[in-house]
């Protein structure tokens, strides 16, 4: 009784910061004694109707024994590129373009996952992901730098000559940019 | 089916009209009946200084029954085209559900050495796989069909520039008009079949 000194003690789960997280978690079917009888209804009725046999279904049907084949990544091998052929050679250009494609794809999804890293940094650290994502950011500003210069304005028709044709443009500004400034 | 489809064409069905002005009556052309307005129960169009944006202003008959035209047409139209959906969707379900279920798809794994996949073996669902294995051309065979292609045409390519040029040169020095034709030797070949006529 409280007279004699019981006041239940530190209150257990509800108000705990220590354990803020854990006093919001409803699992239906999990562990409900922290919360009130209203609550408890309401996720045993969910649980009942809709979660057992959801789950259940979703069991039964991955224990179905699957016939286990494999399948494999396919492996191209490197050909000469559009720089190493002669200009009358149209197969190996044809091969020089394929390969400049399978390339781009290739860089279009490591510029995709280097930008998902990023992000999901920038979501875990919330306000501070200006500090903390520092090197994320680095990684992918440099990955899509990379990826302008190569495939920046070619545009929906650009193949392996456009792209070859841009380099050696920029190849060719540079050196006027660092002739200029010796000058 | 198409004898009903014709008569909601001849009804103009399904006249999904919006006015920014509101109001279903001044969204459609034709009348449609009060419970098939969607809350808006009064024609806005007869109450200027309630509704100011209508877009005119014309007396409002005090009806609550209003000849519209019916929506049977309709209902069965679209009975028709759930019908026709449903029987061929319900059964492919019912096999994807199947496959996916008791067959599965495939397990990415590394290639084993010395050994080259079939072509059906570099994708992973098993329909995809089959698809692959009986109805189409493998992507190494399509590759070089192409390359050899583009070879002949160039080489055809390269003789018709050949031939320009010739014809050019031959036409610009004017030393003579003979083409080379290939043509075996008279040592070479065996006249003993045509030497004696009482063979």
């Amino acid at each position: 009784m409280a007279d004699q000194g019981d006041d239940g003690g530190p209150p257990q789960k509800k108000f705990d910061m220590a354990n803020w997280g854990e006093a919001y978690t409803y699992y239906p079917g999990g562990d409900n004694t922290h919360l009130n009888p209203v609550m408890k209804t309401i996720l045993a009725s969910y649980y009942y109707t809709v979660d057992m046999p959801v789950t259940a279904i979703h069991d039964w049907i991955k224990s179905q024994k699957k016939s286990s084949y494999p399948y494999y990544h396919r492996k191209f091998r490197r050909v000469p590129g559009i720089e190493e052929c002669d200009i009358t050679d149209q197969v190996c250009m044809y091969e020089a373009n394929e390969q400049f494609q399978r390339d781009h794809l290739i860089d279009q999804e490591v510029l995709r996952l280097a930008r998902q890293d990023w992000m999901r940094c920038c979501f875990q650290e919330g306000d501070s992901h200006y500090v903390n994502c520092r090197d994320f950011k680095s990684r992918l500003d440099s990955a899509q730098n990379g990826y302008d210069l190569k495939y920046g304005d070619l545009g929906v028709y650009g193949n392996a000559v456009k792209a070859f044709m841009k380099q050696k443009h920029r190849m060719i500004e540079e050196r006027r940019e660092a002739e200029k400034q010796q000058s | 089916m198409a004898a009903n489809f014709l008569r909601l064409l001849q009804r103009g069905g399904f006249q999904f009209h919006f006015s920014p002005k509101g109001g279903i009556q001044n969204s459609l052309q034709l009348r449609v009946s009060p419970k098939n307005c969607k809350g808006q129960k009064r024609n806005i169009t007869g109450n200027p200084e309630r509704y100011p944006g209508a877009d005119f202003n014309y007396p409002k008959p005090n009806k609550f029954f209003w000849a519209t035209p019916p929506r049977y047409h309709e209902k069965l139209f679209l009975r028709d085209v759930a019908k026709y959906y449903a029987l061929t969707g319900i059964p492919a379900l019912i096999i994807i559900m199947f496959i996916n279920t008791f067959i599965g798809p495939a397990e990415l794994s590394e290639i084993p050495e010395d050994y080259e996949p079939e072509e059906y073996e570099y994708h992973e669902h098993p329909i995809t796989r089959f698809i692959v294995r009986n109805m189409m051309t493998p992507y190494q065979e399509n590759y070089e069909k192409m390359c050899a292609k583009i070879a002949l045409e160039t080489e055809k390519m390269e003789w018709r520039q050949k031939q320009k040029m010739v014809n050019y040169l031959m036409q610009e020095r004017g030393d003579g008009l003979y083409y080379y034709i290939p043509m075996t030797p008279t040592e070479v070949i065996d006249y003993s079949p045509k030497s004696d006529p009482d063979q």
